[in-house]
């Protein structure tokens, strides 16, 4: 066996090791609905409680405009998204942290350990957006598209994302214990920076392109335009696009080079 | 065939990045690193190691904390990789450095059963295929959908060997996975690693315990500050690992030149530290006797003369003081001639410690002889139920002595 800095033979050792990734994730889902009384409904709970302060204080108080749908239709949708993203990202930036005998005392290729965890928030998404579409064709009597079958793709470009940003954070995190203290941060600012209880129709076209280099925004405008059919800003989703994969290969590059030394480092 | 060759294998850390895992705590201190970054201390873990294992064979690795053993499974393992040097393996290898990796708390019995054996590179149906096996081997059938919280530690031990028992790769590596679990246990691992063996498994294995090493390695390997110091068959090996262990190796001293120790009355010729079969060694097991003879010529036959030994540790205490007038009584004269005292310490005594022996000479109305070189003596604690242990596989607390007293119990009702 010799070093596997081959990308295909990375991609091998990948499929060979399937088994731990899907046995991880299991681990992570089981785990975090044992001994809880409300188990799932606690996925559909936080989303529900912030979309009605946001209708209230956006919505109401401020009276930002919502593009056409009830505001907590709006806030839920933005949220699908956000609650993906903060919830993987909390938990994925410490990846490798919250298992350092994995690192230490196991190999297998380190990838896997981050992934498993979005494999873990994928499940409360499909939770958390079936429930959505029951309830926007329920109690808001919204029709949907077909426009809607365009929603795997969109939600493959923010899992990619995640998946990116979160590699990158667990393994910065592994040698500078810094950044731990730049997640709490960066889902606090982040939710006010990215329209998740507004939406970006608000913003002149220039602010928009500002705006797309949180390629989050871009995920949050495709979804809302696959879901309740509203506009997007095309140049905005290239931006975006461009983003994501700078951000992926950089994530992937870093861990690349650094994993070998985790068990030493960490 | 040789299915892993190791050449020239190093392994460098640099001391800041140990530290730096304390010090990243605070921020301060990790930028002050950072701009340190040029007066890295550097240290070798592992140097110019080498070595081969052909398939079948079982490999063992000894040599004491800190030699470079666990580096040397964890760059096997890819678990890191070397500064230099290149690996070669043939096989599937699964490494088992601790028991349980990855075992969760809240999951049952049953749910860490297949987590841990996949983290360990078992496919889902190898895992149904063994299950029961894995089962029937830890003993916790009962406890199989409780989460492993509730469990005790010795339960958790047995299970999460049970699952790497029965592990099938072409190589497996294991390491000090022996030094937990009670003595029960522990024969039973070795007895499940003898059957590994036979099925014609490659096996490296990492242990303190020198008779499991014995029972299960065909050739061992023995490190020291990160370089082989021996290797080759396993009883040489040990034995050298034996002499190396003491401080000093000095398990003799002969009187003689310079060093000569005499008077009118008495001349000293030798002191060596033996096992009662005479093999004379530094290194003794705390279950075998420890024989110190001294040599000694009497000159005149007009006096009492007394051979007197004294037991020091390590830091300078006086652990006992023996004489051998309590044989042959002070104030009879001793008849000229060759003499041996020979004085057994006997088993069961000391705790794993070790001892200085030094040795002085009282001489009726005359000032006393004492040597100033002492022998230096290591007992090791070969952990097995002939011991003062009766089975308690907890550390030893460090006392001087671990004596085999002798209990009565009684049952009253």
């Amino acid at each position: 066996m010799r070093e596997t800095n081959n990308i295909f033979l990375s991609i091998r050792e990948l499929v060979k090791y399937k088994d731990v990734y899907f046995y991880l994730a299991w681990r992570d889902i089981l785990v975090r609905y044992k001994q809880s009384v409300l188990g799932v409904v606690w996925i559909l709970l936080r989303p529900l409680l912030l979309a009605l302060i946001f209708s209230f204080i956006f919505g109401r108080v401020a009276g930002l405009p919502s593009g056409g749908v009830p505001y907590a239709v709006l806030s839920l949708s933005g949220l699908l998204v956000w609650q993906f993203f903060s919830d993987s990202f909390m938990h994925g930036s410490m990846a490798f942290l919250n298992n350092v005998e994995l690192v230490t005392k196991v190999y297998f290729p380190r990838i896997i350990i981050p992934a498993s965890i979005l494999l873990c928030s994928t499940l409360d998404f499909l939770i958390f957006f079936s429930f959505l579409l029951f309830a926007f064709w329920a109690f808001w009597g919204i029709c949907f598209s077909l426009k809607i079958l365009f929603i795997p793709l969109f939600f493959a470009w923010l899992f990619i994302f995640v998946l990116s940003v979160n590699i990158l954070f667990s393994s910065l995190i592994v040698k500078y214990r810094d950044f731990k203290h730049l997640v709490p941060f960066v889902i606090q600012l982040g939710m006010y920076v990215t329209p998740v209880g507004y939406s970006s129709l608000i913003f002149k076209t220039k602010w928009r392109y500002i705006l797309s280099l949180n390629p989050l925004s871009s995920i949050i405008d495709c979804f809302r335009w696959s879901i309740l059919g509203q506009g997007v800003f095309v140049h905005g989703i290239i931006i975006s696009s461009i983003v994501t994969v700078l951000l992926f290969i950089g994530g992937l590059y870093y861990l690349k080079k650094t994993e070998q030394y985790f068990a030493d480092v960490i | 065939m040789k299915v892993i060759e190791v050449q020239n294998l190093c392994k460098k850390y640099i001391i800041d990045s140990y530290k730096s895992k304390v010090s990243a705590q605070t921020q301060k201190k990790s930028w002050n690193l950072f701009l340190n970054r040029k007066n890295k201390e550097q240290f070798y873990a592992l140097k110019d190691v080498s070595f081969d294992v052909k398939e079948g064979e079982v490999l063992g690795i000894i040599g004491k904390n800190g030699s470079g053993k666990s580096t040397v499974l964890k760059v096997l393992s890819k678990i890191t990789t070397p500064t230099s040097g290149t690996i070669v393996t043939r096989g599937r290898i699964a490494s088992l450095l601790e028991v349980g990796t990855g075992f969760h708390e809240e999951l049952t019995g049953k749910e860490n059963i297949f987590l841990n054996g996949a983290i360990l590179g078992m496919k889902s149906h190898e895992i149904k295929k063994q299950f029961d096996e894995i089962i029937d081997f830890s003993g916790v059938e009962k406890f199989l959908n409780v989460p492993i919280k509730r469990y005790s530690s010795g339960m958790k031990l047995r299970l999460a060997f049970a699952i790497a028992a029965n592990l099938e790769p072409e190589i497996l590596i294991i390491d000090e996975v022996l030094a937990v679990g009670d003595v029960e246990f522990q024969k039973k691992c070795i007895k499940q690693m003898g059957s590994l063996k036979e099925t014609g498994r490659t096996i490296i294995f990492v242990s303190h315990n020198m008779s499991a090493i014995k029972a299960l390695c065909n050739r061992a390997l023995c490190l020291s500050k990160g370089t082989v110091v021996a290797s080759g068959n396993v009883n040489d090996v040990v034995d050298k690992y034996y002499l190396k262990k003491g401080i000093s190796n000095l398990y003799s001293i002969a009187f003689s030149g310079e060093n000569s120790l005499e008077n009118d009355f008495v001349k000293l010729i030798s002191i060596t530290a033996r096992d009662k079969n005479g093999y004379a060694k530094s290194s003794f097991a705390i279950q075998e006797d420890v024989i110190v003879d001294v040599e000694y010529l009497v000159k005149r036959n007009d006096r009492s003369i007394s051979i007197v030994l004294s037991a020091l540790s390590k830091d300078g205490t006086l652990i006992f003081k023996v004489l051998d007038c309590s044989v042959i009584r002070w104030g009879e004269k001793r008849e000229s001639g060759l003499y041996v005292s020979s004085c057994t310490i006997p088993k069961n005594f000391f705790n794993d410690i070790s001892i200085d022996v030094g040795l002085e000479v009282f001489v009726e109305g005359e000032m006393r002889l004492s040597s100033i070189d002492t022998i230096s003596l290591v007992l090791a604690d070969e952990v097995n139920d002939k011991d003062s242990r009766g089975g308690v596989m907890l550390d030893w607390p460090d006392s001087y002595l671990r004596p085999k007293l002798y209990w009565n119990i009684r049952k009253l009702d």
